[in-house]
């Protein structure tokens, strides 16, 4: 039975080696999510928060790293994920570098930040602002792959809650488009 | 998932499909899983439909021949992406790149295909006839990688027709052929079932023959898997689903020419229907 099986997958293999030659898989394009999870809390009519990331922090990129050979920003949207009632206020998002260089900041304006709880808010970069963030990923290295956003809201208006406090939990996706080696 | 790759490489194609693409088959509930594989349910039945004959003459002693079959599949356009709900499109199987649609929850990702146009494969057989009809078989056991394992069994049965029409200028012959193949792992099981029945009939001019034929076929994909995904509403990590599709396959006509060198022959085809596919043949014949 051994010896069949090897007899099989020789012939077989050998049927598919009589049409090869046509395009080759080699590359695949992956689109990978990167999500940034902001958290506003405080008294006054100003708020931030600021996080720290980097890529590898992500299962998607994480496992295909080695074989990442390019990646570009795609798209990016801010979703929110509750927030006191009637929340309004000028909402800002920030992206840097691992040295603290502005890669874009985008302001959504004065928002209702229920608005934005079941369908996103686009956040459409200028195109040198893309330019500029895919600089930035095609010469990754070392810490070069961490970044630093923040979220900022001021010109706040609302009900606060029980503490006295305005809050605002949003989320920002950006997503980034890569060529995976597969040889 | 990297240990289904070759299983699937074997028998589906020579796709280099890799574990990356694997595991995004898994991230699609079923509803947008039937979109995105159903050109590759339909490309199978083209696949394991094709090459059941190159004449219709059947020997009414003794035959016996071993084929080796090689084809190209054609894929066309628009089976290479399908639209989701804002009218934007993604990838099917064999398409290009995957969206990132904004969902409710935040991004939805669909895998990309493998971008493919035209797709080699082949497919080896073996027949014997007697008294009028002839037994095909295509047959590989079941082969284990890890722990994946995959099994194709295909049978088919041909009888002649002219043999009750006296003085017919051609040979006429029918045919029917059954195909299966199975793919199990412990998230991602795959089986396609595929049924044709053709009429075909041929004409030999010394060392060369002509062949034609009209086939219809269908094809039947089930995908039992345990869900991946995450951003689509209803449906949660390590969910059990199933999917049961049916290929877009229908009629087929095939059209080609044979030339016979003592136990050799030497066959291609052209096979018009759900895809155009071009099929060659190397036959060992005694």
């Amino acid at each position: 039975m051994k010896y069949l099986k090897k007899i099989m997958l020789l012939f077989l293999t050998s049927s598919f080696l009589f049409f090869s030659g046509c395009d080759e898989l080699s590359q695949l394009t992956l689109n990978v999510p990167l999500v940034i999870n902001f958290g506003t809390s405080g008294p006054n009519t100003s708020t931030e928060d600021t996080e720290y990331f980097c890529l590898s922090d992500y299962t998607d990129w994480e496992e295909n790293q080695d074989d990442i050979e390019s990646a570009k920003f795609l798209t990016a949207s801010y979703w929110t994920l509750d927030a006191t009632p009637n929340l309004k206020g000028n909402v800002t998002v920030y992206l840097y570098n691992s040295n603290g260089g502005i890669i874009f900041s985008y302001s959504l304006g004065n928002i209702t930040a229920a608005d934005y709880v079941d369908s996103p808010y686009e956040l459409t970069l200028s195109q040198s602002q893309i330019d500029l963030f895919d600089g930035v990923l095609s010469s990754l290295s070392g810490n070069n792959g961490c970044f630093t956003s923040k979220l900022e809201v001021t010109n706040i208006t609302g009900t606060t809650n029980s503490s006295g406090n305005y809050v605002l939990n949003g989320k920002v996706e950006i997503v980034l488009e890569t060529e995976v080696n597969t040889d | 998932m990297k240990k289904v790759l070759i299983p699937v490489l074997l028998l589906f194609l020579t796709l280099q499909l890799n574990a990356q693409f694997a595991d995004r088959i898994t991230d699609l509930p079923t509803s947008e899983l039937k979109s995105y594989a159903q050109p590759l349910a339909t490309w199978t039945g083209t696949y394991l439909n094709s090459g059941g004959y190159y004449s219709a003459d059947v020997s009414t002693f003794f035959g016996f021949k071993i084929s080796l079959i090689g084809m190209m599949i054609m894929v066309p356009d628009d089976q290479k992406t399908f639209k989701l709900e804002d009218g934007s499109e993604t990838a099917t199987f064999f398409g290009d790149k995957g969206a990132a649609y904004p969902g409710t929850n935040g991004y939805v990702i669909y895998p990309p295909g493998v971008n493919q146009t035209s797709i080699p494969t082949g497919i080896p057989q073996i027949a014997a006839s007697t008294m009028g009809t002839e037994v095909l078989v295509r047959f590989i056991p079941t082969l284990s990688f890890e722990d994946v394992d995959v099994g194709m069994l295909g049978l088919g049965l041909k009888h002649s027709i002219s043999q009750y029409i006296p003085l017919l200028p051609v040979k006429i012959a029918a045919q029917v052929l059954y195909n299966k193949v199975s793919i199990e792992s412990p998230d991602l099981d795959i089986s396609t079932s595929n049924l044709a029945f053709n009429v075909h009939a041929s004409k030999s001019f010394g060392l060369i023959s002509l062949y034609g034929g009209l086939q219809y076929e269908t094809t039947s994909m089930d995908i039992d898997y345990s869900f991946t995904g995450t951003g689509f509403e209803g449906v949660f990590p390590d969910d059990k689903l199933s999917l049961s599709m049916d290929g877009e396959n229908g009629v087929r006509l095939t059209l080609g020419a044979a030339l016979r060198l003592a136990v050799l022959v030497i066959n291609a085809d052209v096979n018009f229907g759900s895809h155009t596919a071009i099929v060659a043949g190397l036959n060992f014949e005694l």
